[in-house]
């Protein structure tokens, strides 16, 4: 009982410093929510629109066909067409074409005669994702016409994607978003919150009081904790309300995720600050550890992709976990069998630098 | 209420000790202040006291319990004693009885608003228990503070350099205030300050410490009459010691010295040899008979012309503090008679003067 009531005072006071000043008021809630939505209408390697250009030395029937049905997409735009194969490295070049489709003047002669015949696609490569997924979709309009020819070719690849049917990035990266945007706001609470107290010179006070430093603990990392999962929420609603992703799995389990999550990320920024002396010393150090967390993460680009060493090193992430956790149960509805794994990484962070930090708030390393 | 005993107490910071060796007891009840230059090791001792640092070896026991030794530490929110900083240290988004009721917990509601208020009332600011620190003053803060360590009822009560942050003025009335309360509440008081005429109107016992040791112990006016040693001398009341020559200790208590051609018997115990002569400026007096001096400075400080004056038998030796009634010219001769001072033996090798603080250099000669 008395544990509690102590507690309860600390949790006060702790909110009522993030609260009652206004600019981190503000900084609660502004940047979860503008950059939700600018992720989500910024950060999309969607094709929506590729101008390209057309060299048809064929003049058949069915290169315009093949060119009719790109332009049919809505997503490719014919910008120019060209005369002469001098002309294709100059629409490159310039960037005005992301692509330029060649039909080479036997096209039709080899179609006819039942031989192969090539479509050439040059595209730019400088922009290497757009620019597969140019390529991507002018192969599939080019078997689409091939099948309705008669099926020359036996075999069609159809393609199925799962848990993201339209291959949508945004589908991607915004529920990893739930986890990465609220735990820098997380980290950085709770790195300034010791710092805080260190520069203004309340920390000893805090210490020669009858709070223990579980309580101290305690009191410090629950606030910050609300604060992330607050965030997250905010994070979580414009993803599934204003662009719609459907969630196919449980809430109760994102939200058990995210409490693991946020605690993991909070001891890490607890033991920050009980190292920082001031607050611009935590603020370097966050800068300094977020970055690595970020690209370790799995955030941007596979894990899998990784040389070994680092993916042994993201283990110590808890945002790569707490990403693939948030994701999977997301879009692919896992249930906690499914996630169980993502937890143990989650808990075993927490249970280093949570008692780390209260171990570090008596002997700070001098 | 409960008495203080350190038993060889050592701390190192790298290889510099700031504490070294202290052994010492404060009776229980006692006011007690921690005398010396920046640098000497006050705070470290006080801050050992609170439990906010570790001791290398020794043992400390408040009340009779052994709180750190080797192999036993008990931790600052055991302790129960009360600390005042230097910069307040107060939660600037609490209110003052927030602030105060805040290491009260595991009182009843009513109980605890009863302290804060009885707390707020014997420092005076009885009405302002739902003002918020930014809309006190320096010396309300500083009061708010203290009304906060008072309100758990501590044990031992700490204050580290409590009024440095406050005017001259808000010095003294706080210095009076602290005595008030000292007397109220009789427990145990330690007040760092480096400003000795702070330390001497406030408590009953000052420590001089220099190079982490305490130098003495003793009454403000032992102090004076009777320093342990040479720092002591020079370091407290603007004095000065001179290279003199003890011929005999005499049966009252007192010494036959020769300095320059003089021969004269001043208060002390110092066996035939080398020693030193302490004085203060309240020992000299300009005289028609007397010593031989010069004068080397003249200022004009707090009503009175203070010359500097070199006897001219000790050239080499510290410049003598004289009050004159009256103007007097750089080079013009006098003679100083002496009254008091005290003699301490001088060991083979010649003592370090050590450089007084400005603030001590400009004191106002007792």
């Amino acid at each position: 009982m008395l544990f509690l009531s102590q507690l309860l005072a600390l949790i006060r006071k702790e909110l009522l410093a993030i609260l009652k000043d206004p600019s981190s008021r503000t900084l609660l809630f502004a940047p979860a929510l503008m950059q939700a939505l600018l992720f989500g209408y910024g950060a999309t390697y969607d094709l929506t629109h590729a101008p390209f250009a057309v060299l048809d030395q064929s003049r058949s029937a069915a290169s315009t066909e093949i060119v009719a049905r790109l332009e049919g997409t809505g997503v490719f735009h014919r910008i120019a067409t060209l005369e002469n194969t001098s002309q294709i490295a100059g629409q490159i070049e310039s960037g005005d074409a992301l692509l330029v489709l060649q039909f080479q003047p036997d096209f039709a002669a080899k179609l006819a005669g039942g031989a192969e015949a090539p479509v050439q696609v040059i595209l730019d490569g400088r922009n290497s994702s757009t620019a597969g997924l140019a390529s991507a979709y002018v192969s599939s309009i080019v078997a689409g016409y091939n099948a309705d020819q008669g099926a020359t070719t036996p075999l069609t690849i159809v393609r199925r994607a799962w848990f993201n049917p339209n291959f949508e990035s945004r589908w991607n990266l915004m529920p990893a978003l739930i986890a990465s945007l609220s735990m820098l706001q997380t980290l950085m609470l709770a790195a300034l919150s010791v710092a805080r107290e260190r520069e203004q010179g309340t920390f000893d006070q805090l210490l020669v009081t009858p709070l223990t430093p579980t309580q101290i603990l305690i009191g410090k990392a629950l606030p910050s904790i609300l604060v992330g999962l607050l965030q997250s929420t905010i994070i979580f609603l414009i993803i599934r309300y204003w662009f719609g992703i459907p969630m196919n799995g449980q809430v109760w389990l994102m939200y058990l995720g995210l409490v693991t999550f946020t605690t993991a990320a909070v001891g890490l920024g607890l033991s920050i600050s009980a190292i920082a002396l001031t607050m611009q010393q935590a603020m370097l150090y966050t800068f300094i550890v977020i970055m690595p967390l970020m690209l370790l993460s799995g955030l941007l680009t596979p894990v899998q992709n990784m040389p070994e060493i680092l993916q042994w090193a993201t283990y110590a992430n808890p945002l790569r976990f707490g990403i693939d956790l948030v994701r999977r149960v997301y879009l692919e509805g896992a249930t906690l069998r499914e996630v169980s794994f993502d937890f143990i990484p989650l808990l075993a962070v927490a249970a280093v630098t949570l008692p780390l930090a209260a171990w570090l708030f008596r002997h700070r390393l001098s | 209420m409960a008495e203080i005993s350190f038993k060889r107490v050592s701390r190192r910071f790298g290889n510099t000790p700031a504490v070294d060796n202290v052994s010492t007891t404060l009776e229980s009840g006692r006011f007690l202040a921690l005398l010396g230059p920046s640098g000497c090791g006050k705070t470290t001792l006080l801050r050992l006291i609170a439990g906010l640092e570790r001791p290398d070896e020794g043992e400390i026991a408040l009340g009779g319990q052994v709180v750190a030794a080797p192999g036993r530490f008990v931790e600052p929110e055991q302790r129960a004693l009360g600390m005042v900083f230097q910069s307040y240290a107060l939660w600037p988004h609490m209110s003052v009885a927030g602030n105060i009721g805040f290491g009260l917990n595991r009182l009843p509601r009513v109980e605890r608003e009863a302290r804060v208020l009885d707390a707020l009332r014997m420092v005076g600011l009885g009405d302002m228990f739902d003002r918020k620190p930014h809309e006190l003053s320096g010396g309300q803060r500083q009061r708010v503070a203290l009304a906060r360590s008072l309100a758990a009822r501590p044990r031992i009560l700490l204050l580290d350099e409590p009024l440095a942050n406050l005017d001259a003025h808000l010095r003294q009335s706080m210095l009076a205030e602290f005595r008030r309360i000292h007397a109220a509440t009789g427990c145990t008081m330690v007040f760092v300050t480096h400003d000795q005429n702070e330390a001497m109107a406030v408590a009953d016992q000052v420590g001089v410490m220099d190079r982490g040791r305490i130098e003495q112990m003793a009454t403000p006016m032992d102090l004076f009459d009777r320093p342990a040693t040479p720092m002591v001398a020079r370091f407290v009341g603007n004095g000065r010691t001179l290279p003199v020559t003890v011929q005999e200790r005499l049966a009252d208590r007192t010494c036959r010295i020769r300095i320059g051609d003089r021969t004269i018997a001043v208060p002390g115990q110092v066996a035939h040899g080398p020693g030193w002569l302490c004085l203060h400026p309240r020992d000299l007096s300009p005289s028609t008979e007397g010593i031989a001096g010069t004068i080397s400075a003249v200022r004009f400080e707090d009503g009175y012309y203070l010359a500097d004056v070199l006897l001219d038998a000790l050239p080499e030796a510290d410049a003598l503090p004289l009050r004159l009634p009256g103007p007097a010219r750089q080079g013009e001769k006098l003679r100083i008679a002496l009254r008091g001072g005290w003699v301490l033996p001088r060991d083979g090798v010649p003592e370090t003067p050590i450089a007084a603080p400005a603030e001590v250099r400009r004191g106002v000669p007792a």
